[in-house]
């Protein structure tokens, strides 16, 4: 038993485990999400986050130590956003046909995500730090860090955030569409990728490939409008 | 992949040699593609850092990355190189948002004083903006058809 106890406290200390937990209960929680038939609560990335934040309470494992491996993974986001330019390029024939329709919805509908979440939390009396932090929720989370930072919020709360933002937009979307009586698969895929981000883009693709096309072009967009607009826009609020 | 096309070649009585010869070189073919497209993908990030830095455009770097890239997808040679990686790394998007996810769990003070007030926020903020994204986009899409 203390054999064991010594071999865990030697394992969990090194950059293998958070590597590896980290893939092994997402690949879990994958083929259950698949086992479930692509239920929206079932989604693998809340239940992944769940497991694996209860497992590092439990163990005793802080934070830093299991992004000492975790990190392997988490590094792969930088060249993911570089990689948005293929959706944008593989649909540029559409994008130029409707570019005024898309562009006019991502820029409204990000502002309307942004704004509503300041006006919200200042209502709550969130604190200010917190409040900055919410603003760019619906950016994928490395570019939200980016922009927290300059505009006074903690960058990794609102990497937090996004992630959270992209669980809600993830699972409840379908729902709220269904209730607006909006059916066509690419209005649906393009506003769950403006505003889940990369998580809801990646159950866009699973559900439909125009939604997911879609999605993968909203995201690569709001990504660029809001890297751009929301630091001038909050440098005055 | 090359034992299963082995083993599919196997299972159905074909002349397996040449076959999987065949597959054997497409398979390092697409292998040495995978690589060369992180190369690129990691390229075009350095250069948007560099510009990013040199720079007060106010963009992130893999944001200036990406722009770089979608300049550069009219040549074949990169498009080609860069296709495969980019489909791997955007199938398994969500995979990557896990490692920060769990970062959730450092903010435990914040979230046991705040947390019923942010997710209220949270919620009722990602529903307007899904609502107005897909309101207007069908508004003016229908508006545009007529």
């Amino acid at each position: 038993m203390t054999q064991f106890v010594e071999l865990w406290v030697y394992l969990s200390a090194t950059p293998l485990f958070g590597l590896t937990a980290t893939l092994v209960v997402y690949v879990v929680a994958r083929a259950a999400y698949q086992r479930a038939h692509h239920a929206p609560w079932a989604n693998p990335v809340l239940w992944s986050v769940l497991v694996l934040a209860a497992l590092l309470t439990l163990s005793g494992t802080p934070y830093p130590t299991y992004f000492s491996g975790a990190q392997f993974i988490h590094f792969l986001l930088g060249p993911a956003v570089v990689a948005l330019a293929l959706p944008l390029w593989q649909r540029r024939a559409e994008l130029r046909s409707r570019i005024a329709p898309i562009t006019v919805a991502a820029l409204a509908g990000g502002a309307a995500a942004a704004l509503s979440a300041f006006a919200v939390g200042k209502l709550l009396d969130l604190p200010s730090d917190v409040l900055r932090s919410l603003v760019p929720k619906s950016v994928t989370a490395p570019v939200a860090m980016g922009i927290a930072q300059q505009i006074g919020g903690i960058p990794a709360l609102s990497a937090v955030f996004a992630v959270l933002t992209g669980l809600v937009g993830a699972v409840s979307a379908k729902y709220l569409f269904d209730a607006l009586r909006i059916s066509a698969p690419d209005v649906r895929g393009f506003s769950i990728g403006t505003i889940a981000h990369g998580i809801g883009a990646a159950r866009a693709m699973q559900v439909h490939p125009d939604a997911g096309a879609y999605a993968g072009l909203a995201l690569s967009l709001q990504v660029v409008l809001a890297s751009l607009l929301m630091p001038l826009v909050f440098k005055w609020l | 992949m090359i034992n299963a096309h082995a083993a599919m070649n196997d299972a159905t009585h074909i002349d397996t040699h040449t076959d999987t010869q065949n597959v054997t070189r497409s398979d390092t073919h697409q292998r040495a593609d995978a690589l060369a497209g992180l190369a690129w993908l990691l390229l075009f990030q350095s250069m948007g850092e560099v510009l990013a830095r040199g720079t007060s455009l106010g963009l992130p770097g893999p944001v200036i990355g990406m722009l770089l890239l979608l300049l550069a997808l009219r040549f074949a040679s990169v498009s080609r190189a860069v296709s495969q990686t980019a489909r791997i790394l955007l199938e398994h998007l969500s995979l990557l948002f896990v490692p920060v996810g769990v970062g959730v769990m450092t903010h435990l003070a914040l979230i046991s004083q705040y947390g019923v007030r942010m997710l209220v926020t949270l919620v009722v903020s990602t529903w307007i903006g899904l609502a107005v994204t897909a309101l207007v986009l069908r508004g003016m899409l229908k508006a545009d058809s007529r």
